[in-house]
């Protein structure tokens, strides 16, 4: 099975840089059987197709949480995001890309996103404390949901 | 006299508002206006000029490489130094490729739909689809099957009752005029795009080491070592999967991209002529052939008032023509002051206040050209180069506009030349011109680089310099995908003074100037038809032609996506 957790978010925009920052910490760790990409905000270059099982990290707009708050959306909660009024392609972003995929039949087989609620997203390249603060928590959601689908494997 | 507002009219790239006075069906008027301020050249300040690349090509998630590749030519050109030949084949394969994966995605997926009726696409005969198409393409992938495929697809998600990635567009639209067989080739197409566009992806990240984000550009070259039997450097078995790869992308850039660009064109003929705006045109010289940067493979200059046979070339990285004449001017942009100035003075104040077309009206500075005492807005993009080549008779891009032509004459029966390029539907057919006349370049810079290579050079960087004490000055620029970029740099005792960036959106969204004149999409707008001014497509049209990018957006996930793209009638 292969997996990637992979980081999405603008470096420059403080919070918004929270997902690099996992996968960089992720790297640190040495995190093993696992591709850590850095995808920036490059929706389009991400190579989804490669994986059986991707980890997106992301910051994440939730009215209702604090900043630093780490949620988990499942596929089916991506993929479902509200219907949109746009007016033509050009307006494309993940969730297109992932209902392009599906589409396609090539979405991964799991799919899950780890989210941040972020408190700033000025122009600056450090984190906000808040948010500095919910990355090993970040880390440990990801291992555990790693573990799990590792664990589901083994077990079919 | 109605007035509409189109908010936002990009997503990915940042946010772009478009305000428009149409009068009798048609736009009389309009202003271009960029929501979203940019600071990155603040954060630049005191920092060493190695992390200038570093950080700017953070700026934009879709123009990755390209700021990483000015900001080092900026830097490069303040120390005036030479960069080993190798290094700059490298740069160039990194530039080609991403720019085919740009254009690529542009066309498909970013504005395709435009033109596009996807529902229209259930009505197509698929068999006859391929007639249509095999009549006009060799492409293999142009078969029953395929488009038999596509329209089955199509039809279990219309059946489900919903389109997914297809649920939001302008399908019925009165404006949408390709017959249903047209729309079934080009939804397969706009599919088999998503792979091919991945390609030119991979062959990127190969030589950059990494992608969305180059990782081995270091200034006075590159930090890819080359070792051509070493697993860890570039090797034989990287050089031979990047041409494997971009022969590829070749083909279908060749047999697909081009011809469905001047084939769905054909059924537009009036989108030949609508949209011309601004008549000068701005392209440097890219694909350097030499360490200096004296020779170049595409071509640059300015062509003033539409006067191709008085173009004038810009011939070096060093060319002052280029370098004394660039302006921005901020009368209408949300900055303190209302000065002109040459990017090297500027200063990045803001100062929000509200929408105001008489005053200021967007965070974009409106960038001009200086000649003979005036100056002019300019238009860049593909069209610009393509023009400029046209202009200088270079061979390939010559050949390759009238070779399209004479396909565009075939399927019209009109006469056509390189004047209907300027247009709404011309920009598109002259970026794929400019795909494939790169596609060709991948393929020679490719074995450029090997001859280098072979010849025993393995040099990758030029690391003989040092920061002088004092002040130093440096322009770099780079022909991106979407047109004329430019980073601007002032270092002083080592560290950045002043860096500011002239990015190719920016002169063709900039607001009026001191002179009121207005900017490329602004001009470009006037005289637009707009069928039903509720679903006003005809401006996402030409806006879409130029391929915005605003400069990345926040990028915060949004999972109810409440932030919903307006249209108002005032």
């Amino acid at each position: 099975m292969r997996s990637a957790v992979i980081g999405l978010g603008n470096l420059l925009l403080r919070d918004d840089g929270v997902g690099i920052r996992v996968i960089e910490a992720l790297k640190k760790a040495g995190l093993e059987g696992v591709e850590l990409i850095d995808g920036g905000t490059a929706v389009f270059s991400i190579p989804f197709e490669d994986y059986d099982r991707v980890i997106l990290v992301d910051a994440v707009k939730l009215p209702h949480k604090r900043p630093g708050e780490v949620v988990v959306l499942t596929k089916r909660q991506l993929l479902s995001g509200g219907e949109r009024v746009v007016w033509s392609g050009h307006s494309l972003d993940l969730i297109d890309i992932l209902k392009l995929l599906e589409f396609e039949s090539k979405l991964p087989r799991e799919l899950y996103l780890i989210g941040v609620v972020p408190s700033s997203i000025e122009t600056g390249l450090s984190l906000s404390p808040e948010v500095e603060k919910s990355i090993p928590r970040c880390i440990e959601t990801i291992k555990s949901l790693l573990d799990e689908s590792a664990q589901t494997q083994n077990g079919t | 006299m109605a007035r509409i507002v189109c908010d936002p009219i990009t997503r990915i790239e940042g946010h772009l508002r478009i305000e428009a006075e149409v009068d009798n069906g048609k736009v009389k008027d309009a202003w271009s206006s960029t929501q979203m301020w940019r600071g990155i050249e603040v954060i630049l300040k005191g920092r060493d000029p190695e992390d200038a690349w570093f950080i700017t090509q953070r700026i934009c998630g879709v123009c990755t490489t390209v700021h990483a590749i000015t900001s080092v030519r900026a830097v490069e050109n303040a120390l005036d130094i030479d960069i080993p030949l190798n290094a700059q084949l490298m740069r160039n394969l990194i530039i080609i490729s991403h720019a085919i994966h740009d254009h690529i995605v542009h066309f498909y997926h970013l504005s395709a739909l435009d033109w596009v009726d996807v529902i229209s696409a259930l009505e197509a005969n698929p068999r006859k689809a391929a007639e249509i198409a095999q009549k006009i393409s060799p492409w293999p992938e142009n078969g029953y099957a395929q488009f038999k495929a596509t329209q089955e697809k199509l039809k279990k998600f219309a059946q489900s009752g919903q389109l997914g990635p297809f649920t939001n567009g302008y399908w019925g639209h009165p404006a949408m005029k390709l017959p249903p067989e047209i729309n079934l080739i080009a939804v397969t197409h706009y599919l088999q795009a998503l792979e091919y566009q991945r390609y030119a992806t991979q062959a990127c990240g190969l030589l950059g080491g990494k992608n969305p984000h180059v990782q081995n550009l270091t200034i006075g070259g590159v930090t890819y070592a080359i070792n051509l039997d070493n697993e860890a450097t570039l090797n034989m078995e990287k050089l031979m999967k990047y041409k494997f790869l971009m022969e590829k992308v070749a083909s279908f850039v060749n047999q697909v991209y081009l011809l469905d660009t001047i084939a769905i064109g054909s059924f537009y003929p009036e989108w030949l002529s609508y949209g011309k705006g601004v008549d000068n045109y701005l392209a440097v010289p890219d694909l350097p052939l030499d360490t200096k940067g004296t020779t170049f493979d595409l071509p640059g200059g300015v062509i003033f008032n539409g006067e191709l046979d008085k173009a004038h070339p810009i011939t070096s990285f060093k060319d002052s023509f280029f370098r004394d004449n660039v302006r921005e001017c901020i009368t209408h942009s949300w900055y303190e002051g209302s000065w002109t100035r040459h990017p090297w003075d500027e200063e990045t104040v803001p100062h929000y206040t509200d929408f105001d077309p008489k005053g200021k009206y967007s965070w974009s500075k409106a960038p001009r050209f200086y000649y003979k005492e005036k100056l002019y807005p300019m238009q860049v993009g593909p069209l610009s180069q393509v023009l400029m080549g046209y202009a200088l008779e270079h061979k390939l891009i010559k050949d390759k506009v009238d070779e399209s032509l004479s396909v565009l004459n075939k399927l019209t029966h009109r006469n056509y030349s390189v004047e209907c390029l300027k247009s709404t539907m011309g920009r598109h057919i002259a970026r794929a011109i400019r795909a494939s006349v790169l596609s060709h370049l991948a393929l020679k810079h490719w074995e450029l680089l090997i001859k280098n290579i072979s010849k025993g050079d393995y040099e990758i960087a030029n690391k003989n310099w040092s920061y002088p004490q004092g002040t130093i000055k440096g322009v770099g620029f780079h022909e991106a995908p979407r047109g004329t970029l430019s980073h601007w740099v002032v270092i002083e005792n080592g560290k950045i003074k002043n860096y500011q960036c002239v990015v190719p959106s920016t002169w063709n969204s900039s607001p009026r100037d001191e002179m009121g004149r207005r900017g490329p999409y602004e001009e470009s707008l006037i005289g637009n038809p707009i069928a039903d001014i509720k679903r006003p497509l005809e401006i996402l049209r030409t806006v879409h032609s130029f391929d915005p990018c605003i400069a990345c957006a926040v990028h915060v996930f949004d999972p109810e996506r409440r932030e919903q793209v307006k249209v108002k009638v005032l």
